[in-house]
């Protein structure tokens, strides 16, 4: 089910409903509840895959269970692995195993030997990255005794199918989602508001912006042959907002949806293209992403403890493994590798942790230097995104070489129509409100009542004066 | 809580008025879909040959050419299951049907209205044909289908201008001329669309072909099964395996039926550039070639 359809605008508000009305009766029932609809949920794409979040499920609740029982080195170890082969198992085989077949052809025609061998039609489950990441988080934080382990199954399964993050993030944290699952939720009049405040906001940015933005980058993307730089980096500039719009857009849906129903996310996007370097972009550019490979690859792999190269080696494999992890592909790959470029001088120069604060805090416009930071930085991030978007590695790279070609001046060949002006408004109301958890969280809090009415209103008629077809969210298919 | 649904009921009202209002305002606009359900529902039993199929029908098959009494029912991006669905609701109402005819172009077998990019248009068959092929609510209503930039746009162009968005002749035709467009690319373009990565709708598009025509066979009509002209932009760039497994399985079905006479004119010399709008769609000049064409090798079988 996806969250811009009608279906979801008829499933919400039933849940919603239900799930208050048993607020007086038992907390499993409640809980009991939210699988069941999430499963719904789930099932209406395709209920087969039903069966992979269940095993995973029954998995890593009983390797859970399984930990809490044995102080053995060697036992808890193996039932850590348990875990990781499973998970990572489907999720290799439905995401990964055409990609490293292919890659084998293809290796071993280099050395003259043809391999008959042919690839699996092989659909793959929709959520399948976000919701292993999930699960895997509880078992390693289980095994680390970070976490006590759950003995409420109906509260794991809740925890790990939970609807409003199952197929896009963000990607909660144990730690932080499960014990919410064993409390009492109490209806909070402001807070549902608030739900409702940041749905209108994620679906604005989806359907607005980034479903906008996705008709003129299909166009120029898919016929990139055929256009001057100019039209090329305008391209890229609206797959840049495309991904934003429609990735934190999503999450503003998921986080304002558990709102409704008495759960804190955590935020997942924090105004990115307003960060001053790259370092700060990828604290605030998918931020429970980052956040696991932080805790469960680079700490275990040594961090930024040790010398140049063993910083060096670190920083390309987290960069490398979280664009693996969004697609099989080369392209995701070398967009990793970009980033880590990127990246790497930031961190051999100590210089990573220089802006971690709002930009321009409490002030209306940045100065210049922020300025000019925050545009070589967004810059930097447009270059990397061609490569995201992209066929193949040779399609970006051929469209990066017209692009920065003397055509870049050229006239562009593409009519946008009012998608410029929706983005600068769009980019005028995210610098307004930068420093809240989303844009329109603070905007209009201090109006009369009447005038707040009104912006949601244009909101609203805005979103249903671009609405069509339901298109996909990208992040779907990672 | 109760103070929290009031208020956003509250909120949410007027906007579903509106909504409600300019559904009904959109409905009653007369488009290709309400005027060929019209003619069929009061025209079905003179009908002597039914045309289906998808744009290459829609703009190549112009009924005044026709010696018998012809209506053309296809649409743009019609899928065989539609075509199905049509024919089934008329079968008992096209009592003095002779003829079917149906085209059996290069995608036929492996596009689906409802899994392409133009699924939008499955609201015209739930809302104006009356034929249930989706559940799904926007699926079922113009608002939540088009979106309100289109549907304000449609209210205003009909009811401050008194444009219709009739864009067909009274027997259903797409006989609007447009300027002709760049053959090379859009046989290029137009190629790469129809060609599928995938065959995931083949075996029920062969399913819904053979309903088609046992449908027929118990009518006792004769089906003319067409592969359409196509300029030489369009047929280079096609998939040979695709073009292959269509004739193929075309091949295969016709040996199975004694009422099917099969015409592949998509290589046809008698087409030159002058007879395109586009590499695969016929223009008006083009369409009375093709059309004229049809009649002659049917009104031939006919009197044999």
């Amino acid at each position: 089910m996806l969250f811009n359809s009608i279906d979801f605008a008829i499933f919400l508000p039933v849940v919603f409903i239900v799930y208050w009305l048993l607020k007086n009766y038992h907390l499993k029932l409640q809980n009991l509840l939210i699988v069941v609809a999430s499963y719904l949920f789930y099932g209406w794409w395709d209920w087969r895959f039903l069966s992979l979040i269940l095993f995973s499920t029954i998995i890593d609740y009983s390797v859970g269970v399984c930990l809490s029982k044995t102080s053995h080195k060697g036992k808890r170890k193996l039932l850590l692995w348990i875990s990781v082969l499973i998970n990572l198992g489907f999720l290799g085989f439905f995401k990964y195993y055409n990609f490293f077949l292919d890659n084998f052809i293809s290796a071993f025609l280099l050395f003259g030997t043809k391999l008959e061998v042919s690839s699996l039609q092989v659909i793959l489950p929709v959520g399948i990255s976000f919701y292993t990441f999930q699960t895997l988080s509880y078992t390693i934080d289980v095994y680390r005794k970070n976490l006590k382990p759950t003995n409420d199954f109906i509260a794991f399964a809740a925890f790990v199918s939970f609807f409003p993050q199952l197929v896009a993030g963000p990607i909660e944290r144990a730690s932080n989602l499960l014990p919410q699952f064993y409390k009492k939720r109490e209806f909070n009049y402001n807070k549902a508001v608030d739900g409702l405040r940041q749905i209108l906001w994620g679906l604005f940015k989806k359907i607005v912006i980034a479903d906008n933005c996705a008709e003129y980058a299909n166009i120029i993307f898919n016929n990139s042959e055929d256009y001057s730089g100019s039209t090329l980096f305008l391209g890229a500039l609206f797959f840049t907002f495309q991904i934003y719009g429609d990735f934190s857009g999503y999450s503003d849906i998921a986080i304002g949806t558990s709102r409704l129903f008495g759960f804190n996310l955590q935020q997942n996007f924090a105004f990115p293209y307003f960060s001053r370097d790259i370092a700060e972009f990828w604290r605030r550019w998918h931020i429970s992403l980052s956040t696991w490979f932080r805790d469960y690859l680079y700490i275990p792999l040594g961090g930024s403890r040790g010398g140049s190269s063993m910083k060096i080696r670190n920083t390309f494999i987290i960069f490398i493994v979280s664009g693996f992890w969004h697609g099989a592909n080369w392209t995701f790959i070398v967009w990793g590798a970009l980033n880590a470029v990127y990246f790497l001088p930031l961190l051999l120069f100590n210089k990573n942790r220089q802006n971690i604060g709002v930009v321009a805090q409490g002030k209306y416009i940045p100065s210049v230097n922020e300025l000019f930071n925050m545009l070589l930085t967004f810059f930097l991030s447009i270059i990397a995104w061609v490569f995201f978007r992209s066929e193949n590695v040779s399609h970006a790279i051929n469209y990066l070489s017209e692009m920065f070609s003397v055509s870049l001046f050229a006239k562009i060949e593409v009519r946008t129509g009012n998608t410029l002006l929706l983005i600068f408004v769009f980019l005028i109301l995210e610098w307004i409100g930068r420093e809240s958890q989303y844009a329109i969280e603070s905007i209009g809090k201090n109006w009369k009542r009447v005038y707040r009415l009104v912006f949601y209103y244009v909101l609203i008629i805005a979103i249903f004066w671009f609405a069509g077809k339901e298109q996909q969210f990208i992040y779907f298919q990672f | 809580m109760r103070r929290f649904t009031y208020k956003t009921v509250g909120f949410l009202l007027p906007l579903l008025v509106v909504f409600i209002v300019l559904e009904m305002l959109v409905r009653n606009i007369p488009n290709d879909y309400s005027h060929k359900k019209y003619y069929l529902d009061t025209n079905a039993k003179n009908i002597e040959t039914l045309i289906l199929g998808s744009s290459h029908s829609y703009y190549g098959l112009n009924p005044e050419y026709f010696s018998s009494n012809t209506f053309n029912a296809s649409h743009i991006s019609q899928s065989i299951d539609l075509d199905y669905r049509i024919l089934k609701k008329y079968s008992k109402d096209l009592v003095n049907l002779k003829q079917l005819i149906l085209p059996v172009d290069y995608f036929t077998l492996y596009y689906k209205t409802a899994t392409g990019i133009e699924n939008w248009r499955l609201k015209n068959y739930n809302i104006y044909y009356n034929i249930k092929c989706s559940n799904e609510l926007s699926e079922n209503s113009e608002m939540l289908a088009l979106g309100l930039k289109k549907n304000i746009s449609r209210v205003k162009e009909y009811y401050f201008k008194g444009q219709e968005s009739i864009t067909c002749t009274t027997l259903g035709f797409g006989g609007i001329e447009t300027p002709p467009a760049d053959l090379l690319l859009t046989g290029k373009e137009a190629a790469l669309r129809h060609t599928y990565t995938t065959d995931v709708d083949f075996n029920e598009n062969v399913s819904m072909l053979n309903a088609i025509l046992k449908v027929a066979e118990k009518m006792n009509v004769k089906v003319v099964l067409v592969t359409n002209p196509a300029y030489s932009s369009y047929v280079e760039n096609l998939n040979p395996e695709q073009l292959r497994l269509t004739t193929k399985e075309i091949n295969r079905l016709i040996g199975n039926y004694s009422n099917i006479k099969y015409f592949n004119l998509l290589n046809n010399t008698s087409f030159n550039e002058l007879d395109y709008r586009d590499a695969d769609h016929l223009n008006i000049n083009g369409s009375r070639k093709l059309s004229i064409m049809l009649n002659t090798i049917i009104e031939e079988s006919t009197t044999k």
